[in-house]
């Protein structure tokens, strides 16, 4: 541990603020001026910043963002600083987007800006953002029948984007010149360098005002603080060794089923987290580099102790084991496109449900279930191509935790992304929306329910063509505590038209039609608790919302509702509770 | 004839009378929860008695009385709107629900759900569809609206927001939806959402409009009542409420949107602040207001303030233009905590005035800001507001010893300052990111503090910041009511446009400006005490592509084809200015027009004259210690204390210094100077500044 002095110590907590409102200044500033809707409207980005003394790098304060960012950010900084050690140089600028050095998948990519202090690199302001499309054979980066990295796009190992101030004009348009919509794209890279320049003028004013020799053990305090919280919170649970499981529903290369398990160990204010037992492997784009599996797992932590600030310190009580060649784990040339939500967040969710035994009380669905479809083509009305990445399809996944109901769309930690108003969308893309509303009888039912699904339904003005992913048809997310899993996701292409087909796993570059309509259903997360256990009220209520239907509010929560008086038919309900618990009761006895 | 503000707070109702020649008379009443209008009339009654008349001889020579209110912030605050429906586009009920994803704390899986201002069940659909362009793409399917409106008027609702998509391009299906509703259920007010917020993106402007719904019925209710009060006591004529847009409006406007009265009591604080800033020769100002659990800051830029078109309330988004004022968790009552990493925090929880801070001896043991400048020597305990209230300074040592210098090892002196430090960075970084994070150089700003307890801090937050003018008005303490009276009348309005500059036809948009004017000009003209009508236009702008606009300030010029040339220009500068780069060469897209129609009237900050001596030693009642920050550490100063009611204009003394006023202390750093101006405001120069 640091030892400062008890004035420094203050210091240092003001430090600490002082990093995290920098964070959410260039985070402001990227939101504000970026183009792609993905960046600027969905928030699917993240901010940092880094130091680096003889030790290496830490992340020490990042402004909220998407979790896959949280680990991903700190080791492309590193990469960086390795490749070009003893190269970097005042008003250099780097850039980096290859997954295998440093990053998750092709689309996100970083932007490193040392701060020159007393003639040293001591901080770097970073922005990693996901930008809508890196070439390769898809629009929009997601190449369902990708069998290698080459097949998702233009990799970027770091690079100078400037140096010593110059910009490097021949990278720059390198980079840009393979993404399909070089100019918005190239709107975006200036948001994230404008971030970064803005991060680095308030840096310079608190080493200015507290001198770099006291700002330098500020940091090692920042990084203490962290660790200590998050062992009080380690401490706190029991020690043991817990199991969860998760399953991804296919690999989009004919494979089948692929399994997440994660054993997580709790040793004093230690945790081991480990994913061995977790599928090879496979040949689809669902493999994750270790990077993103690592910022997923630390995506549970956060979730489960949800205010501890992260930073590296947070990084030093958990050590993660995961096993070579594997999903979690993969080596190169595998395909990793999907791999941030798909394999993402079925480590999320394997951790999470590990945690059903250790933390009851802090569980939940924090992951999300991807159903998605890019649609692409030219827009009659402007004459442009487009890339259409419509995320309000994959609205949906927040479940149950204990004490709320599954609320709102996106509303799991994966919530840093924003929906698309639909009449902007509108504005910008040949297609109507005809539906986006809840459907009935569709949340997990729980002591505390799921959100509903979503259904979601959109007419095409002009032919297109469209790449549809969906996971979680055969395994939706999983409930905790005995609530019931989510309702699933799926698609319809050409719906109610004679060439309608109904998707559950993938179709790449089809056509669609113009007039012809694409629905969605988006599941929402898993219940907590037993379902039975509801409130009576609570039933009525979503019964009066519209969100359960009588004869659901009666099979699923054992509540009956009189269709006349609309009201509890208290009796009734307490008998078929009764008998649920019974019933569960001899089975329970009969297993044991 | 007299012009009377008042501003009817939780505790205090505020009252300022200025007659013909400027001179102000100011009162405090408390206020009457849960019947604003009784405070109203005990605060006009103390004035009528100060000046011995009747009161009904007292109101019938008042022109104007400006009122800020807080009827439609606490039904907000306390989820206490009336029953309201919305009737929306079949298919689409559940887009408020949905609140485009919005969460906000992001890893919080247990964060409860907003309360809904419109339950699921009275969100009702109906058959129609309007395209983006405006066009029909499917018919009103009326029967749907009558069926929706009979359900309504037998379901006790008495408010509804008719919600279409795309009617901010084409109004007509909810205008003929509201003529069905209004012959079906006469007694339920109707907002439609193309009136509230004609604009872009369906979530924010439905939610708006339900807001709006939800409190507009309340608050015409209320005005009805008071305006019906003082008719009875004999005032005859003109009532104005104040805004969340900084402006006023008739009673009549403002009962239509209750919405935009959201901040109707704090917005008048920003009013005073630009007028004082204004004559104290201040355009550029940064206002901050810290009461006992929070602290407001806002930004006046130019003499205008700055506003802002998304904010959420109560965990509901509201689009209408509002001042942007920035709340902090930080007050006086803000407590001081160690927390699981073994950090000192102070806040965002408060002892409030219950139990309070410790020294008020009424049960509080944590240490509160208060009990650190207590114990710090910067309030005096023998005039803790003014001596109305007895404080215990053993308590404060007490609370400091068992809340922070035991667990840190530290002494009590340590730990007091420690506590100093902690809330004067986090009022430091608040201001920071109102003014650095939208582009701004606090450096071109003065700093003005107006609430009760800010002034202690004002000094510091000036140096963190680098801003060489600070400014703390006399009358800080009725500044909501003050400024009622002095703010001009304001009706903000938008109109969509089509998007691409390339598209937009510069004489199609002035001609649909002026005649959006046009109405509100006319009310405006009619009002007594308007003498000019002037027109603030704002484009909102953005790069094509990005989905955040900026207001740009739309250029005036009679050739509005050179206007709009000129106000992209400006675009393109302001965008540099604010976030480090523009993009020359992309082309530039105006989604709507955002347009203010002003009623200026005549406003005047008193005068008074300057004494010849400056030396204000008379003033002089005590000495004490009192503990200044000194680099990273603290010293111990023998320091002057000024009794603020023998200050005189035209008196001026150094740091360290405190000035002791009755609703405030001000703190002055050492090596500070400080002026009390002809206006009676204490204007101080911080460090090296001029």
């Amino acid at each position: 541990m640091t030892t400062l002095s008890k004035s420094e110590l203050i210091t240092a907590e003001i430090v600490r603020n002082y990093l995290e409102t920098v964070c959410n200044e260039i985070s402001k500033v990227v939101e504000n001026t970026s183009i792609s809707s993905i960046f600027s409207e969905t928030h699917d980005y993240s901010v940092g910043i880094f130091a680096a003394d003889a030790r290496g790098v830490s992340l020490l304060a990042r402004a909220q963002s998407v979790p896959v960012h949280i680990f991903a950010a700190l080791t492309s900084v590193e990469t960086v600083l390795k490749i070009y050690e003893g190269d970097i140089h005042e008003g250099d600028l780097f850039f980096a987007s290859d997954p295998f050095y440093g990053g998750s998948h092709i689309p996100d990519w970083t932007v490193v800006n040392p701060v020159f202090i007393d003639g040293k690199p001591m901080f770097f302001t970073s922005v990693r953002g996901h930008v809508n499309d890196v070439g390769g054979c898809a629009p929009g980066g997601y190449n369902t029948i990708a069998r290698e990295i080459w097949h998702e796009g233009f990799r970027v190992p770091p690079v100078k984007l400037r140096e010593r101030g110059v910009p490097v004009a021949d990278i720059w348009n390198l980079i840009l010149s393979n993404t399909r919509t070089k100019d918005d794209i190239s709107g975006d890279l200036s948001a994230m360098v404008g971030g970064c320049v803005v991060g680095e003028r308030r840096l310079r004013a608190l080493v200015e005002k507290y001198g770099s020799g006291t700002v330098a053990r500020c940091v090692d305090y920042v990084l203490d603080y962290s660790e200590t919280r998050l062992r009080a919170e380690i401490s706190q649970w029991p020690d043991g060794v817990y199991r969860g499981r998760s399953v991804l529903d296919h690999d989009y290369a004919g494979g089948g089923e692929v399994p997440v398990e994660a054993t997580v160990t709790v040793k004093g204010s230690d945790l081991t987290i480990d994913l061995t037992g977790s599928h090879p492997q496979v040949a689809g784009f669902v493999n994750s580099v270790a990077t993103n599996t690592i910022s997923n797992i630390y995506s549970s932590l956060v979730a489960l102790a949800p205010d501890i600030p992260v930073n590296s310190g947070y990084f030093r009580p958990i050590k993660v084991v995961l096993p070579p060649h594997s999903v979690v784990n993969c080596d190169p040339p595998a395909p990793v496109g999907h791999s941030t939500v798909c394999i993402g967040s079925d480590i999320m969710e394997a951790v999470m449900k590990a945690f059903e035994g250790i933390a009851p009380d802090l569980v939940g669905s924090a992951n999300i279930d991807l159903v998605n479809v890019r649609v692409y083509g030219t827009n009659s009305r402007t004459g442009r191509f487009f890339v259409a990445s419509d995320i309000t399809a994959t609205a949906m996944s927040a479940g149950g935790a204990k004490g709320t109901d599954g609320w709102g769309g996106y509303a799991a930690p994966f919530c840093a992304l924003r929906l698309p108003s639909l009449e902007m969308y509108e504005r910008q893309y040949p297609y109507r929306y005809m539906t986006v509303e809840y459907a009935i009888d569709t949340a997990a039912p729980g002591k505390f329910r799921g959100a509903p699904a979503l259904h979601y339904r959109r007419r095409m003005l002009d032919p297109v063509r469209a790449i549809v992913y969906n996971q979680g048809y055969t395994n939706p997310m999983q409930g905790y505590l005995g609530g019931k899993p989510g309702a699933g996701n799926y698609f319809v292409l050409n719906e109610g038209a004679p060439d309608e087909v109904k998707v559950t796993d993938a179709c790449y570059d089809v056509a669609v039609g113009r007039d012809r309509v694409i629905f969605a259903q988006s599941g929402a997360g898993g219940g907590w608790g037993d379902p039975f256990e509801r409130d009576p009220a609570r039933v009525l209520a979503d019964v009066e919302d519209d969100y359960v239907s009588i004869a659901a509010a009666a099979r699923d929560y054992g509540v009956f509702i009189d269709p006349d008086t609309r009201k509890v038919d208290s009796a009734a309900t307490a008998a078929a509770r009764a008998r649920a618990f019974e019933a569960r009761r001899a089975d329970t006895a009969r297993a044991a | 004839m007299l012009k009377v503000g008042i501003d009817v707070g939780g505790t205090f109702t505020d009252i300022v009378v200025q007659d013909e020649a400027g001179g102000i008379e100011q009162g405090k009443v408390p206020s009457v929860p849960g019947n604003e209008q009784q405070a109203v009339i005990a605060a006009l009654s103390l004035m009528a008695e100060r000046a011995q008349r009747p009161l009904a001889d007292f109101l019938g020579d008042v022109a104007v009385i400006n009122f800020g209110t807080t009827v439609a912030t606490n039904a907000m605050l306390q989820h206490r709107g009336v029953p309201t429906a919305m009737l929306t586009t079949k298919g689409f009920r559940d887009i408020l629900e949905l609140r485009r994803g919005y969460k906000e704390v992001l890893f919080d899986i247990r964060l409860q759900p907003p309360l809904p201002v419109v339950p699921r069940r009275w969100r009702l659909g109906a058959g129609e569809r309007i395209g983006p362009d405006g066009e029909v793409i499917e018919p009103l399917n009326e029967g749907e609206v009558r069926e929706a409106a009979r359900k309504i008027r037998d379901g006790g609702i008495r408010a509804v927001a008719i919600c279409f998509l795309n009617s901010y391009v084409n109004p007509a299906h909810e205008r003929r939806a509201a003529e069905i509703v209004a012959a079906e259920c006469p007694d339920v007010d109707v907002h439609l959402s193309s009136d509230v917020l004609p604009k872009v993106r369906e979530f924010e402007r439905f939610s708006t409009a339900t807001v709006n719904a939800f409190l507009s019925p309340l608050l015409r209710h209320y005005l009805d009542r008071l305006v019906d009060e003082l008719r009875r006591n004999g005032f005859r004529n003109q009532l104005l409420v104040m805004q969340s847009n900084g402006g006023t409006a008739a009673p009549e406007q403002a009962g239509r949107l209750g919405c935009a009265a959201l901040l109707s009591g704090p917005a008048g604080g920003v009013a005073a602040a630009v007028r004082i800033g204004e004559v104290c020769g201040a355009r550029n100002v940064i206002g901050v207001d810290m009461g006992g659990t929070s602290y407001d800051v806002s930004l006046v830029r130019d003499a205008l303030p700055e506003t802002r078109t998304e904010s959420w309330f109560s965990r509901h988004f509201v689009g209408l233009p509002m001042l942007a004022i920035h709340t902090i968790g930080a007050g006086g009552g803000s407590i001081a905590w160690v927390d699981g990493g073994g950090a000192l925090r102070v806040g965002p929880q408060s002892a409030g005035a219950r139990p309070g801070p410790a020294c008020y001896g009424t049960g509080g043991s944590e240490a509160t800001v208060t009990d650190a400048f207590l114990y710090l020597g910067y309030l005096n305990p023998d005039f803790f507001l003014g001596g109305r209230m007895t404080i215990r300074p053993e308590l404060s040592a007490e609370a400091i010893r068992s809340s922070v210098a035991a667990p840190f090892g530290m002494s009590l002196d340590e730990a007091a300052f420690s506590i100093f430090r902690i809330i004067n960075n986090n009022l430091s970084n608040g201001i920071r990111y109102v003014s650095v994070a939208e582009g701004h150089d606090p450096r071109d700003f003065a700093l003005m503090s107006f609430g009760g307890a800010g002034s202690v801090t004002v000094g510091i937050q000036a140096r963190d910041l680098g801003i060489g003018r600070v400014l703390v008005p006399r009358t800080a303490s009725v500044f909501c009511a003050l400024g009622e009276l002095l703010a001009d009348l304001r009706v903000s309005q938008i109109h969509a446009t089509p998007g691409r500059i390339d598209a937009l036809d510069p004489a199609v948009l002035a001609a649909s400006l002026d005649a959006l004017a046009a109405g509100p000009r006319q009310e405006l003209e009619a009002v007594n005490g308007v003498e000019r009508i002037r027109l603030e236009r704002h484009a909102e702008m953005r790069y094509a592509g990005q989905v955040h606009e900026l207001p740009t300030p739309l250029a005036e010029n009679a050739d509005f084809r050179a206007a709009i040339a000129e106000t992209v220009r400006a675009f393109h500068a302001l965008h540099k200015q604010r976030y480090a780069f523009d993009m020359p060469q992309k082309p530039v897209e105006m989604l709507s027009v955002r347009q203010d129609v002003v009623g200026s009237r005549q406003w005047e900050v008193p005068k008074f004259d300057i004494v010849s001596d400056p030396d204000p030693s008379a003033a002089i009642k005590a000495r004490r210690k009192v503990c200044f920050p000194d680099g990273q550490g603290f010293e111990w100063l023998d320091t002057p204390i000024y009794d603020g009611a023998k200050l005189q204009p035209g008196h001026r003394l150094v740091g360290p210094a405190i000035i002791e006023e009755v609703d405030t202390t001000i703190a002055i750093q050492p090596g500070d100077r400080v002026l009390l101006n002809e206006y009676q405001v204490y204007d101080i120069a911080i460090g090296d500044a001029p």
